[in-house]
């Protein structure tokens, strides 16, 4: 986990939502859900990546519910993430399964200056290997890190352990500085270009309804 | 001046286009008369509901068809046909419309009504800060949303599924709208978004919701995607949710 390799990256290109980088080679659209406890600043993440700033006042974007925001991987492949927030309250957990449905990618996040946010997201882990698509890559991000120095609860090494005991990515990033917060997302992208390049085509990206043509052209 | 002139006459040149087409689609909609009763007796025949939406997906395809053979669409460029289409989508399903939206008759029609009651009591009990909503003091200014609560309630005014769609879509972003200009600080997420739809829906309280919600999964569910998809589960999902509430304060 070497801290900040590019503090701002590609980011601050293309303005809001749907940047195509359109190559040719082919294109991949995934969906990935957002799950973390309300506060942990699931959807700055999201926003950080796609417009690469944190709250400031730039173009606007009137929501942070869905995103998207196309990435490449080296073989050529372009990742398309379609970001899907969900909210946060435990109020609300019972309705998670609707969003997380099929995703072939999830992020958790929690905050590292908040102990039950942490527990919030071994909560989340386990839903998800038990309950979603069972080829679902999911990444542990622990958020807030350039609170590290002030807040820290959650020591790096017991995020890294839960992740690695239970097979996911692990990252601990800075929504506001924009700390690893790209790194989050092109691993990802990479992991599932790797995982589907093997041509499994089981990974279909949606069953955009192909033109079914007419049988009977009956008399008329 | 001459600009806002021109402007209208572009508008009113769409708006006489729009309208020739949807006459023309009328008239080669009643050419295919036989065609389209043959259709509909055969569907209220169909009782699975795969079976119905192939077969309405398969009757829009040969018509669409037909239609490309057709002299009179001959001269029509894209933009036409696709209006066309939409046309015709828009009369085969409101002809179809109550047996789709209700394959079982009067039970779906009982079990909307009670849903409706229960939100109807939800709704003398239900505020901003009620402890399932909590919605936050600074998004409360705009409350009780009625731009939004109206966009919902008018649901049942659009018969094909896409259309049902894209008014719950109208519905999500107007709240977004409305959320994003309430808190200059940050950006509205769902963490805030559904509170607001869930007290939204049961505002406005709009008839039908549960026969709604099946008919566009099966009759749109598999070619819904995108941003639209998003809005749409969101919507589901904050259905569901009050369908287990109860009415304590």
């Amino acid at each position: 986990m070497s801290s900040a390799k590019r503090p701002n990256g590609r980011a601050s290109g293309p303005p809001v939502g749907g940047a195509r980088n359109g190559p040719e080679g082919k294109s991949k659209q995934i969906k990935l859900v957002l799950l973390g406890e309300s506060g942990v600043g699931k959807s700055s993440i999201a926003l950080r990546f796609v417009r690469g700033e944190f709250n400031e006042n730039g173009e606007a974007t009137i929501g942070a519910a869905y995103l998207t925001k196309t990435i490449n991987v080296q073989n050529s492949t372009a990742i398309k993430f379609d970001i899907w927030d969900t909210a946060g309250q435990e109020r609300y957990h019972s309705l998670a399964p609707m969003y997380y449905r099929g995703a072939p990618a999830a992020v958790v996040v929690y905050d590292i200056t908040s102990q039950t946010s942490f527990s919030r997201a071994q909560a989340w882990v386990k839903e998800l290997t038990q309950q979603a698509n069972s080829q679902i890559v999911i990444a542990l991000v622990g958020n807030k890190a350039d609170m590290a120095s002030e807040g820290r609860v959650i020591p790096t090494e017991d995020g890294k352990e839960f992740a690695s005991n239970n097979g996911l990515m692990f990252t601990e990033v800075s929504a506001k500085t924009g700390m690893n917060v790209d790194d989050v997302f092109t691993n990802l992208a990479a992991k599932i270009a790797a995982q589907s390049s093997p041509e499994s085509n089981s990974t279909t990206v949606r069953p955009t309804n192909v033109e079914r043509t007419e049988k009977g052209g009956c008399a008329c | 001046h001459l600009q806002r002139l021109l402007s209208r006459i572009k508008r009113d040149k769409e708006v006489c286009g729009n309208h020739m087409t949807r006459i023309c689609v009328k008239l080669f909609i009643e050419k295919k008369e036989s065609s389209v009763v043959r259709f509909m007796s055969d569907f209220n025949k169909l009782t699975v509901s795969d079976e119905k939406t192939d077969h309405v997906e398969q009757f829009l395809q040969y018509l669409y068809q037909a239609m490309n053979q057709d002299p009179v669409w001959q001269a029509a460029n894209e933009c036409q046909i696709e209006d066309a289409q939409l046309a015709i989508e828009r009369y085969i399903m409101s002809r179809i419309y109550t047996h789709a939206m209700f394959p079982n008759g009067d039970g779906d029609i009982m079990r909307d009504q009670l849903f409706q009651e229960h939100i109807k009591k939800l709704s003398n009990v239900i505020t901003p800060s009620h402890k399932d909503l909590r919605i936050p003091r600074m998004y409360q200014f705009e409350c009780p949303w009625t731009a939004a609560q109206k966009e919902i309630y008018m649901i049942n005014a659009y018969k094909t599924p896409k259309d049902k769609v894209k008014c719950v879509f109208r519905c999500a972003t107007t709240i977004m709208n409305l959320l994003s200009m309430a808190n200059e600080k940050a950006v509205p997420a769902a963490d805030d978004f559904i509170p607001v739809i869930i007290f939204v829906i049961i505002k406005a309280n709009p008839p039908c919701l549960l026969s709604t919600i099946q008919y566009i999964q099966s009759f749109y569910g598999n070619r819904i995607g995108g941003e639209e998809q998003y809005w749409w589960i969101q919507f589901c999902s904050a259905v569901e949710f009050i369908k287990n509430m109860d009415y304590n304060e």
